[in-house]
């Protein structure tokens, strides 16, 4: 395969690339839907194929094809360099690549045992013992339905460029999204959907417990449901949990960081960044707003070592003590700011082009205990989880409703409250943290941006964090 | 070998080798797509064929989706495939496929969009005229996209369904800026409609050109109307609320109400169309072969049906709606019936209130509740004696679905074909106007 990757790159070249590239990718997802403990159905996907990416006469080209037949390959290199010269004639400016340090390396990820050698009936049996301990552990409300989507995927690349970079790399990726009702018939009904991801194998829901912790926080949100009460109107201190604030930092410094999107490459798409080009050093927040992006974390579900361009991926500080640090980068956004490429080119399958993505994107942790966060709060609230969140095209506005969250009294976490709405800008959000927990939490998630849409496994995480001075919304409904 | 023997072959080698039912839907396609933000920023090709395949084995369902060269890859999973049919269980929505019904394929090919597909003209051109249109308006700058599509699909079942259906679809979309002001317009459809290409450009171009300067308002409640493009949007999330797996999977509001009760105003009634040829996703029969229709989801502000294949049919005690997807039904195309108001009565008849035309990011609190917000993005304008004020920015919509439909006063008689990264479902849809709608922003 390595040599007909060669080969493609080199004719590529040879008809009039100035750069080229070739991709061969195979992810296979195997799935299983149920509801209340019962097998929906079981689906295999098998998505295989070969993406040309290359630059002709200044504009940017890309084809891709599930053939590998001579003929097949040769049209995709046709297609890639003819739509990209015929395109030529309206740029302003002819699209170049950044310097690089590319690799010429294979990597894998090794689950401790593979997908499947495990029985099937193993795998269910855990969307099963989940709905009969919740059945049991609810007692106060009916469970009114447990789904799950249960997916287990690998990722398979091997990518040559003309600039000499080759990169080889297989990644298995665990998911475990689950959605919850509770209902009662005075109180109504509470609804948590949530995800699970880790890169490696079955062996990591175990690992993490997960089903300990869909009892655990179930309980609490039937607790909730029953008990809560009107939140405070009003200024108060919040207390954002780490799940929350996780989400914040991923749309609120992630997305605006992309510089695809600085450059307004995705406009009509995922939209633009209130941080303009010139916006390096400028300050965002407080000394306690640090938030980094890193794709080498192991175990993680945004993990990779190399990105989809062969640049060799590391740890990027967006913004570091408040201020506007780094940019994520592929080589034509670093080529335009002039620097290299930090390695955030991904590509979701053989029919996408790399883009600027992040990765595993948080908030770096604080030394605070969570008591040490609400002790001096006099009346505040705290926000451990959501399920309603949005946020503007520019990533300035935002608004994330909680689920599971509490009054804080006195320093101490009393009465469940429900529906407290933190509607607040990006600059108020960092701005405002003045102490920051010592223990941080990651969420896994699939990243939509692109078009064709590509939904891109990332991880996003934060300590608890302590916002002074906020003005809380209420939900009405 | 066609794409229709293809799936006959896999057929038989399903049942030889133990399934009991199986059936198999081959799709060939070819798709070219311009982007451009500005200039272009790339073009993109693909050629494929993907193998979809639905087996059952004593209840047991597993569905399959191959995209691959290597067509034998598909055979030689098949028989791993029974293996593991035979640990798993019973699925509870298993019923057996339907038999064929005589079914006539729609025509749905425009040669315009073949000759885009295959090189003989080139998309990029056309980006650049819709381009031009939005200028006209005095657009300062653009981005979005254009693209073309041309597929084969063939669908194969061990009852004896085998069909073959070609099409062709085109999709358009420009969000154009001109200063700090924003608009954006989209189309879709089977054929490519010249004029709502260019009518894209220039809604886009003349709403960002009206939104400069925009200003903040008070959150509250406002009288609102909400363009084709967020009606579009909305209708998406009831469209797939529509669908009897997600109701069955607790994540439908539809789930709160049975056929029957009134969920919305009498102006509201919003339909699934299979069969209207002009739309981007009509196809003369779904996945088990049976053939599409027009299915009215809400009629006159009443709850009339759920979109059905055979098994959540059989769960449900209903007939199917001809929306398969094996397992999860889906819409096809998803059309909000037209009223009698003209849209230039809009402001006049809005009276106080906010225009919103455009936006996304559409989440939910509740899925059985049905509450949610969604962001005003690009042109947003505020209305006070029947006139348009001002633009403003930095809203979000606030509320539940049942409610906010339940608002809706009037819609307007012209409706545009929308399809967009945030109308995935295409959406036949008018300007409607909805009385008392909260509206909220960071204070």
């Amino acid at each position: 395969m390595e040599d007909k990757l060669e080969a493609i790159v080199d004719e590529a070249r040879r008809l009039g690339a100035s750069y080229s590239e070739a991709r061969v990718q195979r992810n296979i997802v195997v799935s299983m839907s149920s509801r209340n403990g019962a097998l929906i159905n079981v689906e295999e996907k098998v998505d295989e194929g070969l993406a040309v990416r290359v630059l002709a006469d200044g504009a940017l080209g890309f084809s891709s094809t599930d053939r590998m037949d001579a003929e097949a390959i040769s049209r995709c290199i046709d297609f890639a360099l003819s739509r990209a010269k015929a395109s030529s004639r309206y740029m302003r400016r002819p699209i170049g690549f950044s310097r690089a340090k590319l690799g010429s390396i294979k990597y894998e990820v090794k689950e401790k045992k593979f997908f499947d050698s495990y029985d099937i009936s193993d795998k269910l049996s855990l969307h099963k013992s989940i709905y009969s301990m919740l059945r049991d552990a609810l007692k106060r409300v009916e469970l009114e339905v447990f789904s799950v989507e249960y997916m287990e995927m690998i990722e398979e690349k091997l990518i040559m460029n003309s600039d000499g970079g080759f990169v080889g790399s297989r990644i298995p990726r665990i998911s475990f999204r689950y959605n919850i009702v509770l209902h009662d018939p005075v109180k109504g009904s509470i609804q948590r959907v949530n995800e699970y991801g880790f890169s490696g194998g079955f062996d990591k829901l175990k690992e993490q417990r997960i089903d300990e912790c869909i009892i655990d926080e179930s309980r609490r949100l039937e607790k909730v449901l029953l008990e809560g009460v009107k939140p405070p109107s009003g200024v108060v201190d919040v207390v954002v949990g780490g799940e929350v604030a996780g989400l914040i930092v991923h749309e609120s410094c992630g997305h605006p960081c992309e510089a695809d999107r600085i450059l307004g490459r995705e406009a009509a798409q995922a939209g633009l960044s209130f941080i303009k080009p010139s916006m390096k050093g400028v300050k965002i927040g407080s000394r306690y707003a640090t938030v980094v992006d890193d794709p080498t974390i192991p175990g993680s579900f945004g993990f990779y070592l190399y990105d989809d361009e062969c640049v060799a991926a590391r740890r990027k500080y967006l913004y570091r003590e408040g201020i506007v640090e780094e940019f994520l980068h592929n080589r034509w956004t670093a080529n335009i700011f002039g620097e290299e490429s930090n390695g955030s080119a991904r590509a979701l399958n053989y029919r996408s082009e790399p883009i600027v993505r992040m990765s595993n994107t948080y908030l770096t942790p604080g030394d605070y205990s969570f008591e040490e966060l609400i002790e001096d709060i006099r009346e505040g609230v705290y926000i451990s989880s959501y399920m309603e969140w949005n946020i503007d095209d520019e990533r300035w506005n935002q608004r994330y409703v909680g689920l599971e969250a509490y009054r804080i009294i006195g320093g101490e976490l009393r009465d469940p409250i429900r529906s407290p709405v933190l509607e607040i800008t990006t600059g108020d959000f960092y701005s405002k943290i003045d102490a920051k927990g010592c223990e941080i939490k990651f969420e896994a998630g699939l990243c939509g941006k692109g078009e064709p849409m590509q939904g891109i496994p990332v991880w996003f995480g934060s300590p608890d964090v302590r916002l002074r001075g906020v003005k809380l919304g209420v939900s009405t409904l | 070998m066609s794409i229709l023997e293809v799936s006959k072959s896999i057929i038989e080698e399903a049942l030889k080798i133990g399934f009991d039912e199986a059936a198999c839907k081959t799709v060939s396609i070819r798709r070219v797509m311009a982007k451009f933000s500005g200039e272009p920023t790339i073009t993109q090709s693909w050629i494929d064929i993907c193998t979809y395949l639905y087996l059952a084995r004593d209840g047991r369902i597993t569905l399959c989706e191959y995209r691959t060269s290597d067509i034998d890859v598909v055979r030689r999973r098949l028989t791993d495939l029974c293996r593991s049919a035979k640990l798993i269980e019973a699925s509870p929505i298993y019923a057996p496929l339907p038999k064929p019904y005589g079914i006539k394929p729609l025509r749905l090919v425009d040669e315009k969009i073949v000759d885009l597909v295959e090189g003989r003209r080139d998309l990029i051109d056309y980006a650049w005229r819709m381009v031009d249109e939005a200028s006209s308006e005095e657009a300062e700058n653009y981005a979005g996209v254009l693209s073309a599509s041309l597929s084969s699909k063939a669908l194969a079942t061990s009852r004896g369904v085998e069909l073959h259906e070609d099409s062709t679809e085109f999709e358009c979309y420009l969000r154009a800026f001109s200063g700090d002001g924003a608009g954006q317009w989209a189309y879709g459809g089977r054929r490519l409609d010249e004029h709502s290409v260019m009518e894209v450009g220039r809604k886009a171009g003349m709403y960002a050109y009206l939104s400069k300067n925009a200003e903040l308002i008070e959150p509250g409640v406002y009288d609102v109307v909400l363009s084709p493009m967020i009606v579009g949007n909305l209708v998406n999330i009831v469209g797939d609320m529509a669908s009897a797996l997600q109701v069955y999977l607790g994540l439908s509001f539809f789930s709160r109400f049975k056929p029957g009760d009134r969920i919305a105003s009498e102006a509201v009634s919003i339909y699934d169309d299979g069969v209207s040829d002009s739309l981007p996703r009509s196809t003369g029969f779904d996945d088990e072969g049976v053939p599409t229709r027009i299915t009215a989801i809400i009629s006159e502000g009443v709850f009339e049906n759920l979109l059905h294949n055979s098994k959540t049919a059989f769960k449900f005690n209903t007939e199917s709606t001809g929306n398969a997807g094996w397992v999860k039904p889906e819409p096809w195309n998803l059309r909000f019936k037209p009223g009698d108001l003209k849209e230039d009565e809009l402001p006049s008849t809005l009276g106080e209130g906010l225009i919103l035309t455009n936006n996304w990011y559409t989440r939910l609190q509740s899925y059985v509740e049905g509450s949610f917000s969604t962001v005003a993005r690009d042109a947003t304008f505020i209305v006070k004696g029947g006139k348009v004020e001002k633009a403003v920015k930095g809203l979000r919509v606030t509320g539940r679905l049942h409610e906010l439909l339940s608002s809706v006063e009037y819609s307007t008689d012209r409706c545009y074909q929308i399809k967009w990264w945030e109308v995935e479902t295409p959406v036949l849809a008018p300007y409607i106007l909805v009385r008392g709608v909260r509206i909220s922003r960071p204070t």
